[in-house]
């Protein structure tokens, strides 16, 4: 037989309502304590403009015990603010407390708190990442190696004879087109400086 | 020794079903508690939205059903303090407002 304890029975709906029945008491005092000041306010404005001092002695007698029960209710106040702060952290721990144990059971949770099992997953999964790399890398050695092998065929892009002929005549062009061009600017400069003279 | 028994079905839908009628009844409540006009809209629309949520025997959308729940408590308080009328409480159950529908669209995404 299971024996719960208060706090595992308590539950987060009586903890709010318990809240809530407190800040409505704190708001009514929180109404009550502006509603003496203003009367406190008024009778003091009285107490001056009265003449007869057995009245103005009334006017006091009566300010002081408002301000008594002003204080009072001043104090309740802040009883009661202290008690929602308290509660407030007690709902809070109660949210917290569902939140930890709800994540705790999920279960990739779980899986995470297997360290070995963890360890050996993800070596598998870096040996996989380099197995796959290799392939890539073996596989460009291959084609270096197949690419150099390779032999130019010298009948198709080599020279031949014909071909050596015809290069003989193109440098002869080129040669013949250059001293042409430099005899032409020689004859040039050539006049020039005869008309200056 | 504790024998445990798997839910049946119908047995989880109807769970949910009560989840589901009780953040309904909580927003009557609150409806009586808001003095602030502002927000009586706001709350009928979402009275609206939760009555006529699909119940599921899923799991997850329990604890979703439970989660808007206790939104819907967190809300009471900010409502009962807003009776106070003050700015900042205003605001705070404008994000709770926000926060529900929020709850609600994923918890319909869950269905």
């Amino acid at each position: 037989m299971c024996f719960k304890s208060k706090f595992d029975k308590l539950t987060r709906e009586d903890i709010v309502d318990a809240i809530c029945k407190l800040e409505k008491e704190s708001a009514e005092i929180d109404e009550s304590i502006i509603a003496k000041q203003k009367q406190i306010d008024e009778l003091t404005l009285r107490g001056r403009k009265e003449k007869s001092r057995d009245i103005r002695l009334f006017y006091a007698k009566k300010i002081n015990m408002i301000k008594e029960e002003r204080e009072q209710s001043v104090q309740r106040a802040m009883y009661l603010m202290y008690n929602i702060r308290l509660l407030n952290k007690l709902k809070k721990a109660v949210d917290d407390n569902e939140f930890f144990v709800k994540n705790a059971k999920v279960s990739l949770g779980n899986l995470l708190s297997d360290q070995k099992g963890l360890a050996k997953f993800l070596n598998k999964a870096l040996n996989t990442r380099i197995d796959a790399e290799s392939v890539l890398t073996e596989a460009d050695e291959t084609f270096q190696e197949v690419e150099a092998s390779y032999e130019k065929n010298e009948s198709i892009y080599g020279m031949g004879k014909d071909d050596d002929a015809l290069l003989a005549v193109f440098e002869t062009e080129e040669t013949l087109e250059g001293e042409e061009e430099f005899a032409d600017e020689a004859n040039a400069s050539a006049e020039q400086q005869g008309s200056e003279e | 020794m504790c024998f445990f028994k798997k839910k049946p079905q119908s047995d989880l839908n109807q769970q949910d079903r009560d989840q589901i009628a009780v953040n309904s009844k909580m927003i009557d409540v609150l409806t009586t508690i808001c003095k602030d006009e502002e927000f009586i809209p706001e709350l009928e629309k979402l009275k609206e939205q939760i009555t006529f949520l699909q119940p599921s025997p899923n799991h997850k959308v329990y604890e979703a059903d439970k989660k808007i729940k206790n939104r819907i408590d967190d809300l009471k308080i900010a409502l009962v303090k807003g009776n106070a009328k003050s700015d900042d409480v205003s605001e705070k159950a404008e994000n709770i407002f926000e926060d529900i529908r929020m709850m609600i669209a994923e918890r319909n995404v869950l269905v």
